[in-house]
This record gives structure tokens, sequence and C-alpha cells, in this order.
């Protein structure tokens, strides 16, 4: 069984490139077992999503929304 | 709101701008003309404007464009300055012990979704991002940011995939440490 370090370390691999399949596997079983991770693994695909809508909603100086 | 967009509406964007190309390219002259552009390229296209989107973002979208660009052109001039980083750690070590479990248990985030509307999120995220060593948050922008390929990041960037790696893997741990830190204290539990 892979520790959380590696665990963390396959997870960060697994969102730039395609993991083996032992590695796929490893992590799954882990993943099963580990609310720790789980919770890593969320975090590092919101991380993803908030980089992707950086920088973020406007000053609003056309008091496009509210207003 | 909704009439035609003035010329003048796109210079007050330009310090923003410039925050975002210094933060991609890490070299200042090399923003400043990433920025030109863009500005130029709007002014050109400022019919096109929709005005579905914000001004900012359909900005920022031509800017990410423009960067990607200019990384392309030069390739490897730019090499990463790793004597900058610190050695130690490279692999996360200070957020576990030794026996590979977390020296902190992760904490739920629950729905963070909220924040991705919030002007004070992207403040702490940018200043999250900020706190990074410069060629991990270098990486991380360029990978998350700009949405390339990892492959394209170690020509331009003139580093070796598995250090690609390792700088990407450092940078979304210390940044779901820092926003673990700031943003979610409350929402913590």
């Amino acid at each position: 069984m892979i520790s959380c370090k590696e665990a963390s370390w396959l997870m960060s691999e697994g969102l730039d490139k395609q993991l083996g399949f032992a590695q796929r596997i490893q992590l799954r079983l882990h993943m099963m077992m580990c609310t720790s991770c789980s919770r890593v693994q969320r975090q590092f695909a919101f991380l993803r999503r908030a980089a992707q809508r950086y920088p973020g909603p406007d000053d609003g100086d056309e008091g496009k929304d509210q207003s | 709101m909704g009439g035609p967009l003035d010329p003048r509406d796109l210079e007050r964007h330009r310090k923003d701008l410039m925050r975002f190309a210094m933060m991609q390219l890490g070299d200042r002259a090399r923003a400043e003309d990433t920025v030109q552009e863009t500005l130029i390229a709007a002014l050109q296209g400022i019919g096109k404007f929709a005005g579905r989107s914000s001004v900012r973002s359909w900005l920022t979208g031509i800017l990410k464009h423009k960067i990607i660009d200019a990384m392309r052109q030069s390739r490897r001039e730019e090499s990463l300055d790793q004597n900058e980083e610190e050695q130690p750690d490279s692999d996360g070590e200070a957020f576990f012990g030794r026996n590979g479990r977390y020296a902190e248990r992760p904490a739920d985030w629950g729905d963070p979704e909220a924040g991705l509307s919030q002007r004070r999120f992207f403040e702490i995220f940018e200043r999250c991002m900020e706190g990074l060593p410069k060629s991990t948050a270098r990486v991380f922008a360029m990978r998350e940011v700009m949405g390339m390929e990892t492959v394209e990041i170690c020509v331009a960037l003139g580093i070796s995939a598995s250090n690609c790696g390792v700088l990407l893997y450092r940078a979304r741990m210390r940044l779901r440490d820092c926003l673990g830190k700031t943003w979610f204290v409350r929402g913590e539990r």
C-alpha cells in the first residue's frame, strides 16, 4: 500500500499525464481507504479550476453585474 | 453597460494585464511587449467585443495567446533560475511526517466553488501564487493558468519532464496549504 505522500505525488502526476496501469491501481486502492487524500485530490482539482478562472471576476468597474 | 466600448476603457486594464504577464514571463520588457500587443489587438478588434464577457476577461484571453506566442518564440532563451530554488523539501517533504502521512490532516474545504465568483478569493489566490518560489510559480501558471501541456513547458523553459513534475507537485502542495491557511480558514471543519 502506498503512503499518502506517494499518493499525493501520483495525484499531481495524474493531472499532467496519463499514469501507468499499476500506478492507477495503487492510487485507486489508496483513495478508497483514505479520506485525507480524497480531500487533497478535490483540492488539487479546485486549484485547477481556480487557475483557469484567474484573474477572476472584474472589478465591476463597468458596473456590469452589480448595480 | 451594453454601449460600445470606449478605447479609453482598455488602458485602464494595463496594470492588471502587466501583473498577469509578469507572472508568466518573469521579465518586465517582454511582459510590456505582450501587454502592448494585446491592447493594440484589442483596439483593432474593439468592434468584435461582444460585451458578453467582461472587458477584463476578454483582454486576458487575448493576452494569454500573446504570452504563449512569446514563449514559443523565445524557447530556451529564458532558462529557469534553478539555483534560486531552495533544495530541501523538493518532494513537499515539509508536508509529511516520516511515515509518509500528512503532517497536518488536510481540511475539508466543503463546497469551495463560491470563491470563484469573488474578487477577494482571487486576490488571495494571487498572493498565494506570488508566495511560491519564482520558477515554481511560473511552471504552475503555465500549466494551470495558461493550460499549456507539460511537454511544451519543459521545452520552453529548458527543464526536464521530471523536474517539471516536481515543480508542479510542489506548487500544488503549497497552494493548497496557503489557501487552507488563508481563504478556507473559516470554512474549515
